[in-house]
């Protein structure tokens, strides 16, 4: 399965809202894959949290294109630190994509 | 419009002129179907009662621990470090919110409008706790400011519940 590992402004430990959300998945994900492929996207193990803003707006346009729950299908995020992984998962199972 | 008082004149004549036993069982009749629609108005406002009383229970069940509890505990520690940075358990209220908006999925389908807004409610206040957490706040007068500030957004959202459970 293809990785594609984010990166940040270093001074940013947190991920929070929707439209930057959306920005980060058309800045760094978008155009790395190909149509219905299969990735991971690896959150930097610096970000210390991430807020369910982030993740439904990442997800937004995979959600649009495909339907929520193929674009949880095709796209998972995680990362090497395992409090945002659970919280990735848990958000996701409260607020949806 | 005129108003044609000849045949209301009329009827009252007819009724003056009925007999003692007639005006009784008129007296009774009316008495009889105004009892009928008390009863039937009656069945309808206890059904909404008991409506509500269901809704009251649900309420209790799902949100009791939260409000007089969860939420307390965890607001109440919020603090800055000596670093100026939000202390971590900043993290304990999504938490708790988190887990307030899992258990209370039965209003996705009882009541969604309330449901729906409860959620941006809490997603906006994780916003602002971590955009909040992202930043140095050295000056003591504005942690205040900020704390006063979250400590709101948590009261409305109390406060939004407390109303939707008295309705």
């Amino acid at each position: 399965m293809k990785e594609i590992k984010l990166s940040f402004d270093k001074m940013i430990t947190n991920l929070a809202g929707n439209r930057f959300g959306r920005e980060t998945y058309k800045n760094q994900v978008k155009n790395q894959v190909a149509m219905e492929q299969e990735f991971c996207v690896i959150i930097p193990d610096v970000i210390e949290d991430i807020a369910s803003s982030f993740i439904q707006g990442f997800y937004s346009e995979l959600c649009e294109k495909y339907g929520n729950e193929k674009a949880r299908q095709l796209m998972k995020l995680t990362s090497p630190n395992e409090y945002v992984t659970n919280k990735i998962q848990e958000s996701i199972e409260t607020y949806g994509v | 419009m005129v108003f044609n008082m000849g045949g209301l004149e009329e009827i009252i004549k007819k009724m003056l002129s009925l007999s003692v036993t007639d005006k009784i069982a008129l007296l009774a009749l009316f008495i009889s179907v105004l009892s009928v629609m008390l009863s039937v108005y009656s069945l309808i406002v206890q059904r909404k009662l008991n409506t509500q009383n269901l809704q009251a229970i649900y309420f209790e069940k799902i949100f009791h621990e939260f409000l007089l509890e969860k939420i307390p505990t965890v607001a109440t520690k919020l603090a800055f470090g000596a670093n100026g940075r939000l202390l971590p358990n900043y993290k304990d209220v999504n938490q708790v919110m988190m887990e307030m908006i899992k258990k209370s999925k039965y209003f996705a389908y009882a009541n969604n409008d309330f449901y729906c807004l409860l959620k941006e409610k809490t997603l906006y206040l994780e916003d602002e706790l971590l955009i909040l957490a992202n930043s140095t706040i050295k000056d003591m007068d504005k942690q205040k400011d900020e704390l006063v500030r979250i400590h709101l957004l948590i009261s409305e959202i109390v406060s939004f519940v407390n109303q939707h459970y008295c309705k």
